[in-house]
């Protein structure tokens, strides 16, 4: 026996080794919240408002919360349409923090909590991970998951959103159920409801969860593996936890009315049909009586069947919502729901974005789901699905990277941990003849082999040094790498907030280009307390939290038609537009405008998502046709469309741009486009604000004229404009007649 | 308060309106929207002319400045501020005015609040009313256009012309409060030109021509009118804007009207047997006073809103719940020439509340409730709409002649909050459900004490359960 | 601009001689004779209607998209035949008395008056009313009194295409201004209905048979498998703390259930079963285990 061994397995340094593991457990978790710090800005700032009123209200006010300074005029009942678990969760915190006589303000909770749950969610999957193969196996995919720049895009310090809690309960939650699974515990399964019930307090993807686990059921079943554990695991999760998810107000009935969640309750039914079946199985050994039973869980199972279909067809059953299809169908979203396929986090993702985010991992991957398949018990039956599940979904949206990253962290340390478990041993395995007696003894161990698991049996071994000197070597370097890319990544990539832009100039040094914040902290410090903002529905968190006024739409895209009512009025004439603005408050117009700057993310490119919109829901008066040029083009030049020369975006956008230049070369540096030589009027608006380099424009929506002109005359009028003299006496049906 | 007149014209006439007027203006306090008046009059010959008018706004409080058209010096305003509250021009003798008067600086005036009474006459119609009428969607006929009546004139002066046009004040409706309908067989005596109105919310006739005038030019149709300019009840002779915030832009279509001649002019109607006065110094009293706000002023003293059911409710709220029954009280005075009356909605009009988010929900009339010495208040009560959403109370009362109403009160409606709901054993319908879990609990609780205390019985219970 | 009041007087001066002079000192009214209405439609058929001061036109024209209306007559002043200076056909909408006029063209010598409507002489307002009044104004300078007498009734059919884009173009020349001004009509939001109960005898009816269902359970738990509480002594003995305890934090968890369901708030709720729970917990392990312990003695 090596030292080595000794200190691996001797029972004399059992101690140590356990205290090993938590020092490296936790320098893990030190350093996966480390790498989160590069740079602080608290990013969604809803969740941050809600978490202020959280703390400044209560649990019940917040839970009653009615939002007026959203959605104007609609409101938003936002206790009932939100995932409370963040907030409660740093509301917790908080309370705890004051109760230990630690007064932390609860933007700093806010801001460390995504760091903080990152190191969390190390511990998870390395709980999980230990379930799979090993602790070794499980220390490497902490590391691994603490790093890794696929889940660090989502919980750098300040990015208060869902993921930042949710993709640890994830991972806890399976490793919850693996357990239980294993155990049969009754238990673990309720451990596992609860850690359920919080996870669909936090976030969305909790469907994911609540799909997920019943397909791995549904498979065990199909492989014949039904067991009394499986059985005592699912009802016991299952039962306690949709109770729990529907204590979520914004869930509610959904776990027993919509289809997403019916997988879940049709394995629950076929787990009762399937463990009565091996009941009477066991209790009655006739032949044909089994027969009538395969009948009857045949007639049972299509009878449930055809009641669900009844049941989603007459309405009482919500069918798959479309978000759901859009994952199927990745050019559905574009056709039927725009809004949400006009998130740049919905598109399906680029394939460079896989090595971006996951770097060696993506390669380890195959090599970990080929070792779950090599020993296939139940848990890792579930590793496979997932990995399978997880890398559909992350290629359908860039968004679900999030979900994909903790299983190709597990099988990637799964396939790694194996890699260095044969070429760490120092010990140079033993002639091929003495492995046999071992293959049958494992053999006995394990009576049910099948083809996938063929070769597992074989012990493999290496007999060169210099080979596993040179394994070791390049994984080292592999390692090194990794955490070398994942650490640029995430400075590079991930940590500049989308508020604040960097860029560099030409002598390398960093500029950073403030105009978001420059122009939300005008509007706090010189609008009314109440001032309506209008703006496209990306920057309305923002406004609602930086510059603390009341929005018309904002992120969370609930209503459909109040967006479209948005987008109508962006794309329309003024004139049109004008009694939209009107009957909604609106005091200011904000539109984001990158063309001094060449930034892409401005609002004449989102443009034609917010005309798709509208069209949606004004086919006749809004028409996407318009905006294209005959030949098909989308601009802004001379050659740009009526249609689109004349809509307010357009308007807003290049209002006075041409007076930064000299006549005639005015230059959109986004779209590289020569613009008109005179520039658009507006009559409906004044400009009230212009950042720094332009990209942020904020204009006044005028009064209604005092003498009841409409605008245009009335600016011609004063711009001293004279209007046509008509002194001769109109004839006929010319002469206009006052009926008032 | 003086009267502003050039030493020239210290005559004996002067030297008693100088005494008039500082005992009239000893009595009368200032007039409510303030007492600068200035009359833009061209000679101090025009002043005599229309001296009655002039002494009659004086005697009402107002100091009134003559200053003629061109004056360099002259400006409406003065750091920004206006430095008169009301503005009287009378036809320039020569080609417009001045450029302290041009229709932008007018526009401006009226847009801080001035009124301004603008007197024409057909063959003096200087270029900045013409563009300034344009704006108001005013047509004002081309120059030397004169509006003629056979069939309303007077016969007793110059009967040949029949240019003196005699009008009747404006029917009195059930539905509007309209100040200028007096008594119904006053003659109104006018001589210039009529103008037609647009279609415009703002604009007001305040006199209307008879159905048989009408205008053409009398430089060159003589003989007949093959191409009148305008005719019959779509003519208006005086009519005014009043603009949004509330100021009043008057537009005369005689100047003359205004005159001593005419206030003292008897006259008569072809076919009437005998002559009668001119109701002219009563209706151009009218229709100053009316435009520089001593009449049709309307204020909203205060709004209340509460609900309904609850004695001690804050008055108030920025929220209410949806299903609340609230009350909504707004309390109303009109001023009448020197003092706040209590408004009265007329016959048959209806002042109404809306309760608004994007479309109304409710419009509903608010009835008078009660009435002290100046103000009457208006109540209604409903029910708040099952919507949740930021509402408005409104009440956006626009009626000619009076000023404008838009009170609008924005209140956030909420929804039910969790423990506002009908509890469950309320609900006959959900008994079943409710003794669906007590008989879970009861069974459980026994079940529990089976388990644990239950012996064999002769066939073995629970065993089954355990295996 | 020059020309002032005083020389457009001497103008009038001279033009009100000279035609008082032409028509002589006359004293009777402006009247006319020989009228007629023809209807006149584009295929070249014609209705003709006669007319005089007293006896209008009976029943109302109709006039078609493509039709013209003239009207034709002799302007006298008193019998002799006369230029007045206003001769006009006034149009009605007989509602609202919106009113436009038309001048006739009248000839000098022979008093040979005639006017011609059609529809594209009719503004939107006029022409989209059920029915129109013609009234003729004869009138001018002099002693002869003036008259206004009405001769008839037009109705103007349209087709529907163009009724509505007259509708359209008549409410874009009103704009807004007939809905200012009024009161509007009121409106009384309606409420959804609130979700009903069933009938409270069929919830009775369910009512019974769920507690029958727990009668049912219990006779077939005690009379019929024959369960008893017979072995409580025995387990008392065995474990005397834990068996009650195990048994009152079970009833008391569905006590707080029960406050929670009737007045407590969820941090109350939770608090109690943070103590309840572990009680539970540790007595109920213990007295399962001395369950157990009777089953392995086969006792049970």
């Amino acid at each position: 026996m090596s030292s080595l061994e000794v200190l691996l397995k001797d029972e004399s340094t059992r101690n140590i080794r356990r205290l090993l593991k938590v020092v490296i457990l936790i320098t893990i978790a030190g350093a996966a919240v480390s790498s989160r710090l590069f740079s602080v800005i608290l990013d969604p700032w809803f969740n941050f408002r809600a978490s202020k009123y959280l703390v400044k209200n209560g649990f019940y006010n917040f839970w009653d919360w009615f939002d007026d300074r959203t959605w104007h005029p609609l409101g938003r009942v936002t206790g009932g349409t939100l995932y409370p678990g963040l907030m409660v969760t740093s509301g917790a915190i908080y309370h705890i923090l004051r109760m230990l006589s630690m007064p932390v303000d609860i933007r700093n909770i806010c801001v460390l909590l995504a760091p903080a749950f990152s190191g969390l969610t190390a511990l998870a999957t390395y709980l999980f991970t230990k379930e799979m193969k090993d602790e070794s196996a499980g220390l490497l995919a902490a590391a691994f998951i603490g790093i890794a720049p696929g889940y660090i895009s989502r919980s750098v310090a300040g990015s208060y959103d869902n993921e930042a809690i949710a993709i640890f309960l994830l991972m806890f939650t399976f490793y919850l159920w693996i357990k239980a699974l294993k155990d049969g515990s009754a238990f673990w399964g309720a451990l596992c409801a609860l850690f359920y019930f919080y996870m669909v307090a936090a976030w969305g993807g909790y469907v994911f969860i609540t799909n997920m686990i019943p397909l791995h059921a549904f498979v065990l079943v199909l492989m014949g593996r039904y067991s009394p554990r499986l059985y005592v695991a699912y009802t016991s999760w299952f039962a306690l936890g949709t109770l729990g998810s529907m204590q979520i107000p914004f869930v509610g009935f959904l776990p027993i009315r919509s289809s997403e969640h019916m997988a879940a309750l049709g394995v629950f039914g076929l787990l009762q049909i399937v463990g009565f079946v091996e009941f009477v199985r066991d209790q009655v050994p006739s032949r044909q009586f089994k027969t009538l039973l395969k009948a009857l869980i045949f007639i049972v199972f299509a009878l449930s069947s055809a009641v669900l279909v009844l049941l989603t067809v007459s309405g009482v059953i919500a069918p798959w919502s479309g978000r759901f299809y859009s994952l199927w169908d990745t050019g559905y979203a574009k056709i039927h729901i725009p809004i949400i396929a006009s998130v740049s986090e919905h598109q399906p993702t680029a394939w460079p974005a896989f090595f971006f985010d996951l770097e060696m991992l993506i390669w380890l991957f195959p090599a970990g789901i080929y070792m779950c398949f090599s020993t296939l018990q139940d848990q890792h039956v579930f590793v496979i699905i997932y990995g399978i599940m997880a890398s559909y979904f992350a290629g359908v949206m860039v968004r679900l990277m999030l979900t994909l990253t903790p299983v190709v962290c597990v099988s990637a340390a799964i396939a790694l941990s194996n890699i260095l478990d044969v070429y760490l041993s120092i010990k140079t395995p033993a002639a091929p003849t003495a492995g046999a007696p071992s293959v049958n003894e494992r053999k006995e161990k394990k009576p049910r082999v099948n083809i996938l698991s063929a070769g597992k049996d074989s012990i493999v071994g290496v007999y060169s040094k210099a080979s596993k000197i040179a394994v070791i070597a390049a994984f080292s370097i592999y390692l090194f790498v990794f955490v070398l890319h994942c650490t640029w990544v995430t400075s590079n990539a991930y940590s500049s907030p989308s508020v604040v832009l960097a860029s560099r100039m030409p002598d390398g040094s960093q500029h950073i280009i403030d105009d978001y914040r420059e122009a939300y902290y005008w509007l706090r410090k010189n609008t009314p307390d109440d001032a309506k903002i209008m703006s496209w529905w990306d920057y309305g968190y923002q406004i609602g939290g930086m510059a603390d006024r009341t929005t018309l739409v904002d992120n969370n895209t609930w209503n459909n038609t109040h967006i479209a009512t948005v987008g109508k009025a962006m794309s329309a004439r003024e004139e049109v537009a004008y009694p939209i603005l009107r009957q909604h408050d609106v005091d200011y117009v904000l539109v984001i405008f990158g063309g001094l700057l060449g930034y892409s993310g401005d609002d004449i490119n989102k443009f034609l998502w917010m005309i798709r919109i509208a069209e949606g829901v004004w086919p006749d008066e809004v028409k996407e046709r318009d905006f294209f040029t005959p030949h098909g083009e989308y601009r802004v030049d001379d050659g740009a469309t009526d249609t689109m020369k004349n809509s307010l975006m357009y308007k807003m956008s290049y209002y006075n741009y041409q007076s930064l230049f000299p006549a005639g070369q005015a230059q959109d540096r986004v779209r590289n486009a020569k613009l008109p030589a005179v520039g658009p009027t507006l009559s409906i608006l004044d400009e009230a604000f212009t950042s720094e380099n332009w990209i942020v424009r904020i204009y006044k929506v005028k009064d209604l004229d005092n003498l009841g002109r409409d605008h245009l005359s009335a600016a011609a009028f004063d711009a001293g404009k004279k209007k046509s003299k008509r002194t001769k006496a109109n004839k006929g049906s010319q002469r206009k007649l006052r009926v008032v | 308060m003086r009267l502003q007149l050039q030493s020239d014209m210290a005559s004996r006439t002067a030297f008693l309106l100088f005494f008039v007027n500082l005992f009239v203006s000893w009595v009368s306090a200032t007039p409510l929207t303030g007492g600068r008046v200035l009359a833009v009059i061209e000679e101090q010959y025009d002043s005599t002319k229309y001296s009655q008018f002039l002494m009659d706004l004086k005697g009402r409080g107002y100091d009134v400045k003559l200053e003629p058209a061109k004056k360099d010096t002259l400006s409406l305003f003065e750091h920004g501020e206006k430095v008169w509250d009301h503005v009287i021009l009378f036809p320039p003798k020569f080609k417009g005015y001045g450029p302290a008067l041009t229709p932008q600086k007018l526009l401006e005036f009226t847009k801080l609040g001035g009124n301004v009474l603008i007197l024409t006459s057909p063959s003096s119609i200087p270029e900045q009313v013409r563009e300034l009428a344009r704006e108001l969607d005013i047509g004002l006929p081309p120059k030397d256009y004169i509006t003629v009546d056979h069939f309303n004139y007077d016969t007793v002066s110059k009967s040949e012309k029949h240019d003196v046009i005699l009008a009747n004040r404006p029917a009195v409706s059930p539905a509007v409060h309209n100040y200028f309908s007096g008594k119904q067989d006053d003659l109104i005596a006018f001589r210039g030109a009529g103008h037609t109105l647009g279609n415009g919310p703002l604009l007001v006739p305040l006199l209307t021509a008879p159905r048989t005038a009408y205008t053409y030019d009398s430089k060159e149709d003589f003989a007949y009118a093959q191409d009148p300019w305008a005719a019959g009840t779509q003519m208006q002779l005086v009519s005014a804007m009043q603009a949004r915030n509330n100021a009043r832009i008057t537009l005369v279509g005689s100047v003359d009207m205004f005159s001593n001649e005419f206030f003292d002019m008897k006259v008569q109607k072809p076919g009437s047997t005998k002559p009668q006065k001119t109701a002219n110094k009563e209706f151009c009293r009218d229709v100053a006073a009316w435009t520089f706000g001593e009449k049709g002023i309307v204020k909203v003293n205060s709004i209340k809103h509460y609900l309904s059911n609850e004695p001690n409710a804050p008055v108030n709220p920025n929220m209410y719940r949806i299903k609340n029954d609230v009350t909504f009280e707004i309390e109303l005075s009109e001023y009448d020439i020197d003092r706040w009356v209590p408004f009265k909605v007329p016959s048959g009009d209806s002042l109404q509340l809306e309760f608004t988010m994007l479309d109304p929900y409710y419009r509903v009339p608010l009835l008078p409730s009660s009435t002290s010495s100046n103000a009457t208040t208006f109540t209604t009560s409903f029910k708040i709409p099952d919507q949740h959403g930021v509402f408005a109370f409104r009440v956006n009362y626009k009626r000619p002649y009076i000023t404008y109403i838009d009170e609008k009160y924005s209140v956030t409606v909420r929804h039910f909050a969790h423990d506002e709901y009908t509890r469950s054993w309320d609900i006959s319908g959900a008994w079943v459900w409710i003794a669906g879990i007590a008989v879970t609990i009861i069974g459980w609780i026994g079940f529990c004490a089976l388990w644990l205390w239950s012996a064999p019985a002769a066939a073995k219970v629970g065993v089954k359960k355990t295996q | 601009m020059r020309s002032t009041m005083s020389s457009g007087m001497s103008f009038w001066t001279f033009f009100v001689l000279a035609f008082s002079s032409f028509v002589g000192a006359a004293s009777g009214a402006w009247t006319f004779e020989d009228a007629q209405a023809v209807v006149a439609a584009k295929g070249g058929k014609a209705d003709t209607y006669k007319f005089s001061p007293t006896q209008p036109v009976k029943g109302a024209l109709t006039l078609g998209p493509k039709d013209i209306l003239k009207i034709s007559l002799t302007v006298k002043e008193d019998s002799k035949v006369g230029r007045p200076h206003q001769a006009f056909l006034l149009v009605q909408e007989p509602e609202s008395k919106v009113e436009t006029f038309f001048p006739l063209s009248v000839k000098e010598l022979s008093g040979k008056a005639k006017v011609d409507l059609s529809h594209k002489d009719l503004p939107a307002f006029l022409l989209t009313a059920p029915s129109l009044s013609l009234s003729l104004v004869l009138g001018s300078f002099g002693e002869s009194p003036a008259s206004i007498v009405t001769i008839g009734g037009v109705e103007p059919s349209l087709d529907p295409t163009s009724k509505a884009l007259l509708e359209k173009q008549k409410q874009k020349d009103i704009g807004e201004g007939t809905t200012v001004y009024k009161a509007k009509d009121e409106i009384r939001y309606v409420f959804r209905a609130d979700p009903q109960s069933p009938p409270k005898i069929i919830t009775l009816a369910f009512l019974l048979s769920v507690l029958a269902g727990l009668g049912g359970l219990f006779v077939v738990w005690f009379p019929i498998l024959g369960g008893n509480l017979s072995h409580l002594p025995k387990a008392l003995k065995a474990a005397p703390i834990s068996h009650p305890l195990f048994f009152a934090s079970l009833l008391s968890l569905e006590g707080i259930f029960f406050m929670y369901y009737t007045q407590w708030n969820l941090f109350r709720t939770l608090a109690g079963m943070a103590v309840v729970g572990p009680v539970a917990l540790f007595s109920g392990s213990r007295a399962l285990r001395e369950v157990r312990a009777r089953r392995e003695k086969g006792e049970r």
